[in-house]
């Protein structure tokens, strides 16, 4: 690599956009599923994680926002949960190395154990301020944390605002009563706009990992106004309350593939079922279409993951190579 | 059949007058709220009646008479033959059939019924409502404990003679026989009467007691409180007994009338609500005489909302009661909740209910199709009342689609694969913590006393976690007599859950030593009050009649009910907590990690807080929601207080003015979607400025 940094592409913005929410949108089924393994629903992790669940159902929504200002109206296929692959991000690329902390780690669905919570604090890791502006990397598995994914999309973001950013495209703000004090749309063209974009994306990250270096309150204008739980802490100080907490809540034992006509693996069709219409009703929202069967939808998943997990299985969302 | 092979009962066991400021008025609705009536028809139930019907539901033109004024509801009685059964009833019984002036009885005809209603209002001299946690509603009575008494400056002493007279309001009895009689005011200025066999007994040195007899000048804004209301009867001798005016008065302090700010409990003022004791005497045409178990009326605030259901109703916190402390029905809970009981889902129960009681003389409405057949469950209708929420609430347009969907559930699917699939989103009445624990547990609305958090009963949720895991049966029921379904009707449009201190009755329903203990065998039925047996013949001038009456766990079993004993223990007067009821934080507050500034509706299905008023409707589609209180002296820049009047006394002026929320069905003069349920007949809407010239008043 030269010593200077490659110009960014409303191609490479966009592609970065939809990196976002693919990312953004993986947490949700992985999170939930921990979640909902967790027999007390009254129970500390529970709540934390529901509250992380909230926030990333958020960050779909808000990256999906960006991403329409720049043009792209994201798609929601289906994520893949497999070994220890966690979209487009390379632990091993930041330093230190987090992964020799949270070790062991799983990027397949499963309970709430050591090694989903694992996974869940590495994903939210903070990013140490290396103290220079990322480069763009062609492959977004070249960076190390989210937060140096998101400080770079800042970059691409900044370059690209004049020409390229248009308010008011596909802009959707189902939370707008949730995050009282947070502009969750962005609504101005060109360097207005970006004003409104950056701020979208500091809230994402200050929710997830938090500021760079050191345990740093939640912005008040970032935090849930409405049914958050410790509000004020990022993720990555929820996960690792309960990760440090050493001691896991009594959770759902599942199989992942469990006998064709038995409970559990019907509980998994119906999952795959309603998890598929759910992606095409995010892709339609973000497309400029109405609300659809959103919030019914949204709920009904969360009923068919705890149904799973009831009925031994592990929760699953797509078929087998989708 | 001898005489003694029957038994009599009035139905409903409890039934609901409402106030209001108009002489006129209409019946209370007699059909489960918010429910289908008919397969096919749009049209849901809990529509009052209108006066001179059988079942004909009134419409948006009926709330107010042509002054504009709010009219009153009446409570329709009526009297129901049983076989009398041999040993120990069970419930329910399924049969009943309804008895009236010209009904024959064993080859005898009823003549006439003589009905005795007795109401007291007790609120100025009872105990404190307790708000504060832990010792909020039934707590502060826990242990041997009392609240403090209201109106302590007039005496330490509850049954103190004088304080009694002086804080008691108490007509005494009255009686009224016949067909299309009255009306027998229940006031100040008439004689106090009561029936004796098929006399009616005149008692003419009753000692009455109403507020302008102990105080020389009262505060009335809006009139005196110098009735209760009234008693009538139809054409077939039913008994009505109508609320009185929503009044309210203030006695004077220091040369100022007291003063107004409390939601609950206001030292020095009196309401016009009132709660006592239905009896009644069939009286056959060789002169003999049959006694009816008694019932129980409770005059209360109006029905903003006849048709949303309650996520708790007043039946399910009653019947609930009935199945785990008083063995209602052994089937269902006996010492634990049977895991082989499989609760009903809910739909149409065809068939007889008994009698002529289906057609044209019956509750429900009339024939219909060939068959008589009425809605009901034990699943689906906590479905229901999820989906109706939005129309007293501003849900927002995801939780609104996602109670559509639980709507949708019907009893073909797996529970497995629904929205409740798990009961992800229920909130479990067993769990202690889940009341601490706001969303996504539902309800979502604010807590019973000492709870943030609403839940539903142990049986409600009994009967969700047995369909959760498909036990249960697909078809509507149980099914029940005539006037038993007039008992859950009744109840099914009132407040449970959360008796802070409530709306129409309170924390007392779920004190078993409330209600008749024998009721399996002594041919009353269930969900009777233990009335005090009254002995009017013994009523002197010089002493009150009424005492302090029944306290929660401090009553021995026995003693019995009486007048005004029920509702003293709500709001006094009515119209602060109602006023103030909108939305709050919770009680006791979350945590800190929790949040705390959200606000929680507090009894939306019959306070509503929001409302689609029906003159905003745009193009025939929803429009913008209102506060259902708003206007001027409403409005507050803190939300917290919003939708409600910032100066209590307002609303004592202001409630008949509140609109009412109905379905589109019965929305007259505009075409409306019949799914709708909007707000009508509001006259709270800021008026419009009229042209010039205008006048100031003179002075």
């Amino acid at each position: 690599m030269g010593c200077t940094p490659p110009k960014w592409t409303i191609h490479d913005l966009r592609q970065h956009l939809q990196y976002a929410v693919d990312l953004e949108f993986w947490t949700i089924p992985f999170y939930m599923s921990a979640m909902y393994s967790i027999k007390d629903p009254t129970d500390d992790a529970y709540r934390l994680i529901q509250s992380v669940v909230y926030e990333e159902m958020l960050h779909a929504e808000l990256a999906s926002n960006v991403a329409n200002a720049f043009g792209h109206s994201p798609k929601f296929p289906a994520p893949a949960y497999e070994g220890t692959e966690i979209p487009h991000l390379n632990f091993n690329l930041d330093s230190p190395n987090p992964t020799e902390v949270y070790t062991p780690y799983s990027a397949e669905i499963g309970p709430l154990d050591e090694k989903r919570i694992n996974s869940m604090c590495l994903i939210e890791y903070p990013e140490w301020d290396t103290g220079h502006q990322p480069d763009l990397q062609p492959k977004m598995s070249d960076y190390g944390s989210i937060g140096e994914f998101y400080d770079a999309v800042r970059v691409g973001a900044a370059e690209l605002a004049e020409e390229q950013l248009r308010g008011g495209r596909n802009q959707v703000d189902l939370f707008r009563n949730f995050y009282r004090e947070l502009a969750q749309t962005v609504t101005d063209d060109g360097r207005a706009g970006l004003a409104q974009a950056l701020t979208i994306i500091a809230a994402i990250t200050e929710q997830g990992e938090g500021q760079t270096e050191g345990d740093v309150d939640i912005q008040p204008e970032f935090r849930n106004t409405a049914d958050g739980y410790h509000s004020d802490w990022p993720h990555f100080r929820k996960f690792t309350a309960i990760r440090d907490s050493r001691r896991f809540p009594a959770t759902y034992d599942g199989v992942a593939d469990p006998k064709p006509g038995s409970p559990g693996h019907a509980a998994q069709r119906t999952l795959i079922r309603n998890f598929t219409a759910f992606r095409k009703t995010l892709e339609a929202l973000f497309s400029g279409g109405d609300l659809g069967a959103f919030g019914a939808q949204m709920a009904t998943l969360g009923a068919n993951v705890l149904t799973c997990w009831q009925q031994g299985a592990i929760p699953k969302f797509s078929q087998e190579g989708e | 059949m001898s005489e003694s092979e029957h038994v009599f009962r009035i139905h409903p066991a409890i039934g609901f007058a409402r106030v209001g400021n108009s002489e006129e008025f209409y019946l209370g609705p007699e059909t489960m709220a918010g429910l289908p009536l008919a397969e096919g028809d749009p049209a849901t139930g809990g529509l009052p009646i209108r006066p001179g019907t059988e079942s004909q539901t009134i419409t948006s033109s009926d709330l107010r008479d042509r002054n504009g004024a709010f009219k009153r509801q009446a409570a329709r009685f009526r009297v129901y033959e049983y076989p009398r059964v041999q040993g120990e009833e069970t419930y329910p019984n399924g049969g009943g059939r309804e008895i009236g002036i010209g009904s024959t009885v064993d080859g005898k005809k009823v003549v006439d019924v003589v009905w005795t209603v007795h109401v007291a209002n007790k609120k100025a001299n009872t105990y404190v409502l307790d708000e504060n946690y832990p010792t909020a509603g039934l707590a502060a009575y826990e242990d041997g404990q009392l609240p403090p008494l209201r109106n302590l400056a007039e005496g330490p002493d509850s049954d103190n003679a004088a304080r009694l007279r002086k804080l008691t309001i108490d007509p005494g009895p009255r009686a009224i026989g016949g067909a299309g009689a009255g009306p027998v005011r229940v006031d100040r200025a008439t004689v106090a009467t009561y029936g004796e066999g098929a006399e009616i007994r005149r008692l003419p040195s009753y000692p009455k007691s109403f507020p302008q007899d102990s105080f020389a000048e009262l505060f009335c804004p809006t009139g005196d409180v110098d009735t209760l209301g009234e008693l009538r009867t139809d054409e077939r001798g039913r008994l009505l007994v109508v609320g009185a005016y929503g009044r309210a008065c203030a006695w004077y302090k220091d040369g100022k009338p007291s003063l107004l700010d409390q939601d609950v409990n206001n030292d020095g003022w009196f309401d016009d609500t009132a709660d006592g004791p239905v009896n009644a005497a069939l009286v056959f045409d060789d002169g003999s005489v049959a006694e009816v178990a008694g019932a129980w009326v409770v005059s209360t605030d109006p029905g903003y909302a006849p048709q949303i259901v309650n996520a708790v109703t007043l039946w399910d916190d009653i019947y609930d009661t009935w199945i785990r402390k008083l063995r209602l029905q052994p089937e269902i809970f006996d010492r634990r909740f049977r895991d082989d009981y499989a609760p009903f889902f809910g739909g149409f129960v065809d068939g007889p209910l008994g009698g002529d009681q289906g057609g044209e003389h019956g509750p429900l409405g009339g024939d219909r199709g060939g068959k008589h057949s009425r809605f009901d469950g034990q699943v689906w209708p906590m479905f229901r009342s999820a989906y109706l929420q939005r129309w007293a609430t501003n849900l927002p347009d995801i939780a609104v689609r996602a109670h559509e969907a639980v709507d949708k559930i019907s009893a073909g699917d797996d529970p497995a694969e629904t929205i409740l699939g798990g009961l992800a989103f229920i909130r479990d009445p067993n769990d202690e913590d889940a009341d601490f624990t706001g969303a996504p547990f539902m309800p979502l609305s604010l807590g019973d006393s000492n709870k943030p958090f609403l839940s539903l009963t142990l049986t409600q949720y009994f009967f969700l976690t047995q369909w959760n895991e498909k036990r249960y049966r697909k078809e509507g029921g149980p099914r029940l007599g005539p006037g038993e379904y007039l008992d859950k009707a009744v109840l099914f449009a009132g407040l449970g859950g959360r008796f802070g201190p409530g709306i129409d009755m309170t924390f007392v329903v779920r004190q078993p030593g409330l209600w008749t203990p024998d009721w399996c065998r002594s041919g009353g039925g269930p969900f009777r009050i233990d009335a005090k047996r009254l002995d009017y013949a013994s009523a002197q001038a010089s002493q009150p009649f009424l005492g302090q009456g029944w306290v929660p766990l401090h009553t021995p079993p026995g003693e019995g009910v009486e007048p005004g004993d029920t509702s003293k223990l709500m709001a006094i007067p009515w119209h602060t907590d109602y006023n103030s009821c909108a939305t709050h934080p919770t009680s006791p507050e979350l945590p800190p990690e929790s949040g705390g500034t959200t606000l929680y509706w507090s009894w939306p299905a019959q306070r509503p807080v929001v409302v689609y008023p029906v003159g905003e409707l745009r193009g025939g589609k929803l429009g913008p929601q209102r506060y259902s209180l708003r206007g001027p002296g409403t409005q507050s820049p803190n939300p917290a207080d919003q939708g409600r009047y910032q100066e209590r006394l307002r609303f004592i002026e202001n409630w008949p003015k509140v609109g009412v929320v109905i379905q589109g069905t019965a929305i007259d003069g505009v075409e409306v979607d019949p799914e709708y349920y909007l707000e009508v007949a509001s006259q709270l809407d800021e008026t419009e400025v009229e042209p010039w010239p205008i006048n100031a008043l003179p002075g």
